[in-house]
Protein backbone atom coordinates (compact mmCIF):
# COMPACT_ATOMS: atom_id res chain seq x y z
CA UNK A 1 0.00 0.00 0.00
CA UNK A 2 1.15 3.12 -0.86
CA UNK A 3 0.93 5.73 2.27
CA UNK A 4 1.31 9.30 1.82
CA UNK A 5 1.64 12.40 4.46
CA UNK A 6 -0.87 14.93 3.51
CA UNK A 7 -1.77 18.31 5.53
CA UNK A 8 -5.16 19.56 5.60
CA UNK A 9 -5.79 21.78 2.19
CA UNK A 10 -3.88 19.29 0.28
CA UNK A 11 -4.65 16.69 -2.33
CA UNK A 12 -4.00 13.39 -4.04
CA UNK A 13 -4.71 12.51 -7.64
CA UNK A 14 -5.16 9.03 -8.93
CA UNK A 15 -5.10 8.46 -12.37
CA UNK A 16 -7.07 11.19 -14.43
CA UNK A 17 -10.06 11.52 -12.96
CA UNK A 18 -9.92 10.69 -9.13
CA UNK A 19 -8.70 13.29 -6.75
CA UNK A 20 -8.71 13.10 -3.02
CA UNK A 21 -8.34 16.11 -0.53
CA UNK A 22 -7.92 16.71 2.62
CA UNK A 23 -10.70 18.94 4.01
CA UNK A 24 -9.95 19.14 7.50
CA UNK A 25 -8.26 17.38 9.86
CA UNK A 26 -9.84 17.59 13.64
CA UNK A 27 -8.78 15.29 16.36
CA UNK A 28 -8.83 12.12 15.81
CA UNK A 29 -11.68 12.51 12.36
CA UNK A 30 -10.21 13.58 8.68
CA UNK A 31 -12.55 15.09 6.84
CA UNK A 32 -11.74 14.16 2.90
CA UNK A 33 -13.27 15.51 -0.39
CA UNK A 34 -13.30 12.94 -3.22
CA UNK A 35 -13.51 13.63 -6.79
CA UNK A 36 -14.46 10.86 -8.92
CA UNK A 37 -15.87 10.04 -12.37
CA UNK A 38 -19.95 9.25 -11.76
CA UNK A 39 -19.62 5.50 -12.75
CA UNK A 40 -16.94 4.71 -10.01
CA UNK A 41 -19.57 4.69 -6.59
CA UNK A 42 -17.41 5.93 -4.05
CA UNK A 43 -18.87 4.54 -0.29
CA UNK A 44 -17.98 4.24 3.18
CA UNK A 45 -15.80 1.30 3.62
CA UNK A 46 -17.30 -0.17 6.58
CA UNK A 47 -21.41 0.35 4.87
CA UNK A 48 -19.93 -1.10 1.48
CA UNK A 49 -18.04 -4.05 3.50
CA UNK A 50 -21.52 -4.67 5.70
CA UNK A 51 -23.54 -5.46 2.57
CA UNK A 52 -20.79 -7.66 0.47
CA UNK A 53 -20.44 -9.61 4.29
CA UNK A 54 -24.30 -10.04 4.63
CA UNK A 55 -24.75 -11.24 0.79
CA UNK A 56 -21.87 -13.88 1.46
CA UNK A 57 -23.58 -15.09 4.47
CA UNK A 58 -26.90 -15.04 2.78
CA UNK A 59 -25.66 -16.62 -0.23
CA UNK A 60 -23.53 -19.46 2.17
CA UNK A 61 -26.62 -20.54 4.34
CA UNK A 62 -29.71 -19.87 2.65
CA UNK A 63 -31.51 -22.05 6.13
CA UNK A 64 -34.80 -23.25 5.91
CA UNK A 65 -36.93 -21.68 4.10
CA UNK A 66 -39.90 -23.65 4.52
CA UNK A 67 -39.56 -23.25 7.80
CA UNK A 68 -38.84 -19.28 7.93
CA UNK A 69 -42.17 -19.07 5.90
CA UNK A 70 -44.10 -21.64 8.51
CA UNK A 71 -42.77 -18.46 10.87
CA UNK A 72 -44.12 -15.92 8.88
CA UNK A 73 -47.70 -16.94 8.92
CA UNK A 74 -47.57 -17.67 12.44
CA UNK A 75 -46.07 -13.97 13.61
CA UNK A 76 -47.89 -12.36 11.11
CA UNK A 77 -50.16 -9.98 13.42
CA UNK A 78 -47.44 -8.96 15.56
CA UNK A 79 -45.22 -7.21 12.08
CA UNK A 80 -47.10 -4.47 11.65
CA UNK A 81 -46.00 -2.13 15.05
CA UNK A 82 -42.09 -2.86 13.63
CA UNK A 83 -39.94 -0.20 12.31
CA UNK A 84 -37.24 -0.51 10.48
CA UNK A 85 -34.89 2.03 12.02
CA UNK A 86 -32.16 1.26 14.32
CA UNK A 87 -29.71 3.97 16.30
CA UNK A 88 -26.46 4.32 14.42
CA UNK A 89 -23.56 2.80 15.80
CA UNK A 90 -20.78 4.49 13.94
CA UNK B 1 -40.34 -26.76 -6.02
CA UNK B 2 -40.90 -22.92 -6.76
CA UNK B 3 -44.24 -22.05 -8.33
CA UNK B 4 -43.64 -20.80 -11.56
CA UNK B 5 -47.12 -18.84 -12.07
CA UNK B 6 -49.42 -19.09 -14.45
CA UNK B 7 -48.64 -21.54 -17.51
CA UNK B 8 -51.18 -21.37 -19.71
CA UNK B 9 -49.66 -17.89 -21.32
CA UNK B 10 -47.37 -18.76 -24.27
CA UNK B 11 -44.03 -16.94 -23.64
CA UNK B 12 -40.31 -17.82 -24.51
CA UNK B 13 -38.82 -19.59 -21.39
CA UNK B 14 -34.90 -20.32 -20.47
CA UNK B 15 -33.76 -23.66 -18.69
CA UNK B 16 -32.35 -22.64 -15.48
CA UNK B 17 -30.14 -25.04 -14.01
CA UNK B 18 -30.02 -24.91 -10.23
CA UNK B 19 -28.78 -27.51 -7.49
CA UNK B 20 -32.33 -26.65 -5.51
CA UNK B 21 -35.22 -26.87 -8.05
CA UNK B 22 -32.98 -29.32 -10.49
CA UNK B 23 -33.21 -27.72 -14.40
CA UNK B 24 -36.54 -25.23 -14.47
CA UNK B 25 -38.22 -23.39 -17.03
CA UNK B 26 -38.38 -19.82 -16.60
CA UNK B 27 -40.04 -17.22 -18.67
CA UNK B 28 -37.80 -14.39 -19.89
CA UNK B 29 -39.50 -11.89 -18.49
CA UNK B 30 -38.25 -13.23 -14.92
CA UNK B 31 -34.56 -12.68 -16.34
CA UNK B 32 -32.74 -10.04 -14.06
CA UNK B 33 -30.05 -8.08 -15.39
CA UNK B 34 -27.26 -7.01 -12.72
CA UNK B 35 -24.85 -5.40 -14.57
CA UNK B 36 -22.42 -5.12 -11.54
CA UNK B 37 -23.69 -8.13 -9.76
CA UNK B 38 -24.28 -8.37 -6.05
CA UNK B 39 -21.64 -7.17 -3.42
CA UNK B 40 -19.33 -9.97 -3.42
CA UNK B 41 -20.51 -11.69 -6.33
CA UNK B 42 -18.96 -9.54 -9.36
CA UNK B 43 -19.69 -12.15 -12.23
CA UNK B 44 -22.85 -13.18 -11.88
CA UNK B 45 -24.97 -10.91 -13.76
CA UNK B 46 -27.95 -12.59 -14.63
CA UNK B 47 -30.80 -14.01 -12.28
CA UNK B 48 -33.98 -15.30 -12.34
CA UNK B 49 -37.32 -14.92 -10.04
CA UNK B 50 -38.64 -17.76 -8.66
CA UNK B 51 -41.79 -17.55 -6.77
CA UNK B 52 -41.16 -20.18 -3.18
CA UNK B 53 -45.02 -21.14 -2.82
CA UNK B 54 -47.89 -19.49 -3.26
CA UNK B 55 -49.04 -16.75 -0.58
CA UNK B 56 -45.13 -16.35 0.57
CA UNK B 57 -43.84 -13.43 0.90
CA UNK B 58 -39.87 -14.59 -0.16
CA UNK B 59 -38.49 -14.99 -3.53
CA UNK B 60 -35.68 -17.04 -4.90
CA UNK B 61 -32.94 -14.57 -6.75
CA UNK B 62 -31.30 -17.92 -8.71
CA UNK B 63 -28.23 -16.96 -10.51
CA UNK B 64 -28.30 -18.35 -14.19
CA UNK B 65 -24.60 -18.96 -14.37
CA UNK B 66 -24.53 -20.59 -10.93
CA UNK B 67 -26.84 -23.35 -10.22
CA UNK B 68 -25.41 -23.10 -6.20
CA UNK B 69 -25.81 -19.33 -6.25
CA UNK B 70 -29.33 -18.32 -5.14
CA UNK B 71 -30.53 -15.73 -2.19
CA UNK B 72 -33.61 -15.34 -0.61
CA UNK B 73 -35.63 -11.82 -1.09
CA UNK B 74 -38.66 -10.67 0.08
CA UNK B 75 -40.61 -7.48 -0.32
CA UNK B 76 -39.29 -4.83 2.48
CA UNK B 77 -42.25 -2.80 2.75
CA UNK B 78 -44.66 -5.91 4.90
CA UNK B 79 -42.00 -5.32 7.80
CA UNK B 80 -40.81 -1.57 7.33
CA UNK B 81 -43.80 0.19 5.49
CA UNK B 82 -42.35 3.32 5.31
CA UNK B 83 -38.89 1.94 4.31
CA UNK B 84 -37.23 4.48 1.65
CA UNK B 85 -34.56 3.60 -0.95
CA UNK B 86 -32.63 7.29 -1.83
CA UNK B 87 -31.39 6.56 -5.23
CA UNK B 88 -28.30 8.58 -6.72
CA UNK B 89 -27.83 10.05 -10.40
CA UNK B 90 -25.98 7.56 -11.22
CA UNK B 91 -28.29 4.83 -9.80
CA UNK B 92 -30.66 6.21 -12.16
CA UNK B 93 -28.59 5.87 -15.10
CA UNK B 94 -27.20 2.21 -13.89
CA UNK B 95 -30.87 1.08 -14.08
CA UNK B 96 -31.89 2.65 -17.71
CA UNK B 97 -34.69 4.75 -15.57
CA UNK B 98 -36.95 6.66 -17.74
CA UNK B 99 -39.65 8.76 -16.50
CA UNK B 100 -42.78 6.38 -15.79
CA UNK B 101 -40.69 2.87 -15.16
CA UNK B 102 -41.95 0.59 -12.12
CA UNK B 103 -39.37 0.14 -9.86
CA UNK B 104 -39.42 -3.04 -7.76
CA UNK B 105 -37.78 -3.45 -4.45
CA UNK B 106 -36.76 -6.58 -2.95
CA UNK B 107 -34.04 -7.06 0.45
CA UNK B 108 -32.09 -9.68 0.41
CA UNK B 109 -33.03 -11.81 3.26
CA UNK B 110 -30.28 -14.05 5.62
CA UNK B 111 -31.65 -17.15 7.51
CA UNK B 112 -29.24 -18.68 9.49
CA UNK B 113 -28.72 -22.10 9.49
CA UNK B 114 -30.72 -24.11 12.09
CA UNK B 115 -32.30 -20.98 13.53
CA UNK B 116 -34.49 -19.45 10.51
CA UNK B 117 -36.45 -17.98 13.46
CA UNK B 118 -33.45 -15.12 13.85
CA UNK B 119 -34.12 -14.37 9.74
CA UNK B 120 -33.08 -10.92 8.61
CA UNK B 121 -33.37 -8.55 5.80
CA UNK B 122 -30.91 -6.20 4.61
CA UNK B 123 -32.12 -2.67 4.30
CA UNK B 124 -28.67 -0.83 3.64
CA UNK B 125 -28.07 -2.76 0.19
CA UNK B 126 -31.72 -3.06 -1.37
CA UNK B 127 -31.98 -5.00 -4.61
CA UNK B 128 -33.77 -2.35 -7.04
CA UNK B 129 -35.18 -3.12 -9.91
CA UNK B 130 -36.29 -1.41 -13.03
CA UNK B 131 -39.52 -3.06 -13.64
CA UNK B 132 -39.62 -1.91 -17.56
CA UNK B 133 -36.13 -3.17 -18.60
CA UNK B 134 -35.25 -5.93 -15.56
CA UNK B 135 -32.34 -4.09 -14.89
CA UNK B 136 -31.24 -4.14 -11.28
CA UNK B 137 -28.48 -3.13 -9.10
CA UNK B 138 -28.03 -3.66 -5.23
CA UNK B 139 -28.26 0.10 -4.74
CA UNK B 140 -25.83 0.85 -1.51
CA UNK B 141 -27.14 3.62 0.97
CA UNK B 142 -24.71 4.95 2.72
CA UNK B 143 -26.42 7.77 4.54
CA UNK B 144 -29.44 5.64 5.74
CA UNK B 145 -29.67 4.49 9.35
CA UNK B 146 -31.78 1.20 8.27
CA UNK B 147 -29.74 -1.85 9.63
CA UNK B 148 -28.01 -4.55 7.16
CA UNK B 149 -29.90 -7.02 9.97
CA UNK B 150 -33.30 -5.83 10.14
CA UNK B 151 -35.00 -8.76 11.84
CA UNK B 152 -38.03 -10.00 9.86
CA UNK B 153 -40.09 -12.20 12.40
CA UNK B 154 -41.21 -10.85 16.13
CA UNK B 155 -40.35 -6.95 15.97
CA UNK B 156 -41.77 -4.97 18.63
CA UNK B 157 -39.39 -2.29 18.81
CA UNK B 158 -41.21 0.88 19.07
CA UNK B 159 -41.65 3.28 16.21
CA UNK B 160 -38.99 5.57 15.89
CA UNK B 161 -39.43 9.16 14.21
CA UNK B 162 -39.83 8.78 11.21
CA UNK B 163 -37.00 8.87 7.78
CA UNK B 164 -36.50 12.38 6.51
CA UNK B 165 -37.95 13.53 3.78
CA UNK B 166 -36.40 12.16 0.63
CA UNK B 167 -37.66 11.03 -3.14
CA UNK B 168 -38.02 7.69 -1.83
CA UNK B 169 -38.92 5.34 -4.85
CA UNK B 170 -40.54 7.91 -6.82
CA UNK B 171 -39.64 7.93 -10.20
CA UNK B 172 -37.73 10.58 -11.82
CA UNK B 173 -39.28 14.06 -12.59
Amino acid sequence: MLVLARKAGEAVQIGDGITIYVVEIRGRQVRLGIEAPAHLPVHRSEVYDRIRDENLQAAEAPGDLGEAFRLWGEGKGDRLAGSGKQDRTD
Amino acid sequence: MPDQGNRTEQTETITAQTSRFGAVQVPLSQVIHLPQGLLGFPADRYFVLLRHRQDSPFLWLQSLANPDLAFVITSPFQIVPDYQVQLTNEDRRELDLAGDDPLVTYALVTIPRGNPAAMTMNLIGPLVINGRTRVGKQVVLSESTYSHRQPILAVTRAETPAAPESAGMAAPP
